[in-house]
């Protein structure tokens, strides 16, 4: 294998699950609502924001917080579990209620409180997984670089 | 989580199904953000649903996302509390029902028809709210006639501004509350008490101080949200004091400045210092004392002005929709939008909406402002957000006048072009579809 894991990151689960992806980070802080993120695409539509006509679909979204609208929380369960253009888990600087609700609704895993800034440890492109077994228990964020 | 009897005898069943799923979803939620205990509410106040099948057109297009955490408790014939000191109030939709069929509104316009099975799963969601025992308010600011909490109420919260409202001027307690819970708290009155319900989370964290200028200069209602948006870009997330605030203050200012909690601040409350019932002082704002170290950053016209620049994406001066009433019009603002109006003629090429809510929608029918308006050629309607419309299908060579922050950040990324004006300024290019700033000379 010419990939091998570049940094270990432990955190706390906010909502738990296991996931792995390809990570998409934003420097920005992110909405979940249909009108930021579209429910029928999952491609980010947002004022100003340098991510704009990416997809979330089955990413790792890493970002620092939310910014918006409260229908985030649903926005983020519907584009999950019913449109299936969502992310496959969430990691933040710190996870809002407004997006917590909606990961946990979703059940996938939202992480925050990493021993290191997300935003600076993980690159767009990075292969990411994530451990994240218990509510307010240990999280870990394994991220392997593609070389 | 530590529950009162009548909590633990809902989760225990003894109140129904209903009332036990509802308060297994709180409990869940409240223990993972931390919550010791629940509190009893006075206010829910949530986006009624669309009640169609997956198998619709455009189905995810127009489902936000919670209407299927509805549907269970419809299956089961389920009320919202009857806890008489909880209203369960709704937020705007996507259109005022009883003009599906009129031209020229938001919903149906040159560029757009909402679909007619759209249209019935709007209706049949209305419906079976309204049963559900939900006020039907349809308004992002319900507390301007509908639901109005005093110091010290809990509030549940989808509309950011409202919580922003309440928390900062009527000193009641709402977070900006995530969407999922809501209809466990509606169904049982009662919510995990975290983040901004919580006296620590309320406190200050950064001054704001107007320069004179400000405090005496600022007149328009774009001047107000400009204000908001400079406010919230600089807080980076921290909870603002500000202070030289004029006195009095009015609604309309103090809606639109608070109003910038929603597209720009995780926690929805501003201390307006001499105001705010919880922050008559500075001292107040920061919970006893201020610290030394607290940043204090002057705003100055400067600030004000460039936030005018910073919240056009236009490319043209060519206007095609001038929208007013994010968050709803009062009928004070109304009433200047029909003055500004009066005896002028709206671009054969341009709509001019009007947005609202239902009381003041009515009142305006009553002294007269709406057929002012509806004679000029503008409409004026309720129960709506227009935002919450695919308005990415709309067409990107179109560009809308707004005098909202909460508008553009929210709903401006989707292909057009935006163009933030003063409130003359956009009614003169309402009718000569050019878009002239004149508020800064």
């Amino acid at each position: 294998m010419e990939d091998k894991p570049t940094k270990i990151l432990h955190g706390i689960t906010r909502s738990k699950g296991f996931a792995s992806g390809e990570a998409l980070v934003s420097e920005q802080q992110l909405s979940w609502a249909p009108f930021a993120i579209p429910n029928e695409t999952g491609i980010i539509s947002i004022f100003g924001h340098a991510l704009c006509g990416h997809s979330v679909k089955d990413k790792i979204v890493v970002y620092p917080t939310v910014y918006g609208s409260t229908t985030g929380s649903m926005g983020l369960f519907f584009k999950v579990k019913e449109s299936q253009v969502g992310p496959g888990a969430i990691i933040c600087r710190q996870v809002h209620p407004i997006d917590l609700g909606g990961a946990i609704a979703a059940e996938i895993p939202a992480v925050d409180t990493l021993d290191g800034d997300p935003i600076k440890e993980i690159r767009t492109g990075d292969w990411v997984e994530i451990e994240a077994g218990e509510v307010g228990q240990a999280a870990t964020v394994t991220i392997t670089r593609k070389k | 989580m530590k529950l009162t009897p009548n909590e633990q005898d809902m989760l225990d069943g003894g109140q129904g199904e209903a009332k036990c799923i509802a308060m297994e979803k709180l409990v869940e939620f409240g223990i993972a953000v931390n919550a010791e205990e629940m509190v009893k509410l006075s206010n829910v106040h949530f986006g009624s649903c669309v009640l169609m099948p997956q198998s619709t057109p455009d189905y995810a297009k127009y489902e936000l996302g919670h209407s299927p955490l509805f549907e269970q408790f419809i299956r089961m014939d389920a009320s919202v509390t009857d806890d008489p000191g909880c209203i369960c109030s709704t937020d705007p939709l996507f259109l005022q029902l009883d003009k599906y069929e009129a031209e020229g509104y938001p919903w149906n316009h040159r560029r757009y028809k909402m679909p007619e099975a759209i249209y019935h799963a709007v209706s049949k969601g209305y419906e079976a709210c309204k049963k559900m025992g939900w006020v039907m308010s349809q308004s992002c600011t319900p507390h301007f006639n509908t639901v109005i909490p005093k110091k010290g109420e809990y509030v549940v919260s989808v509309e950011s501004s409202y919580a922003a409202y309440i928390n900062s001027i009527m000193g009641a307690r709402a977070n900006r509350e995530n969407t999922v819970t809501m209809i466990y708290a509606a169904i049982t009155g009662v919510h995990p008490k975290y983040g901004t319900m919580l006296d620590p989370n309320r406190r200050a964290e950064v001054v704001f101080e107007l320069a004179d200028e400000v405090r005496d200069g600022l007149f328009d209602p774009a001047d107000w949200a400009a204000l908001g948006a400079a406010m919230a870009i600089k807080s980076d997330n921290r909870i603002p004091a500000i202070l030289n605030l004029p006195q009095p203050l009015s609604n309309e200012a103090a809606k639109l400045l608070t109003a910038c909690a929603s597209p720009g601040m995780n926690d929805p409350i501003l201390h307006l210092v001499g105001l705010s019932p919880e922050s008559l002082t500075l001292e107040a704002a920061f919970g006893g004392s201020v610290p030394e170290d607290v940043e204090t950053i002057r705003l100055t016209l400067a600030h004000v002005k460039e936030m005018y620049q910073t919240l056009c994406s236009a490319d043209s001066d060519q206007v095609d929709i001038v929208h007013v009433g994010c968050p709803h019009l009062t009928y004070h603002e109304i009433r200047e939008v029909a003055r500004l109006v009066e005896g002028k003629k709206v671009n054969d090429n341009v709509y001019l909406w009007v947005q609202t809510d239902t009381p003041t929608y009515y009142m305006a029918h009553h002294y007269g402002e709406a057929r002012i308006i509806e004679e000029a050629g503008g409409k004026i309607y309720h129960s709506t957000c227009f935002g919450l419309l695919p308005i990415r299908d709309w067409g990107d060579d179109i560009n809308i006048a707004t005098n909202s922050f909460k508008g553009i950040k929210l709903f401006g990324g989707q292909g057009q072009g935006w163009i933030f004006g003063a409130l003359p300024d956009l009614i003169n290019a309402a009718v000569t579809g050019r878009f002239v700033s004149t508020r800064w000379g």
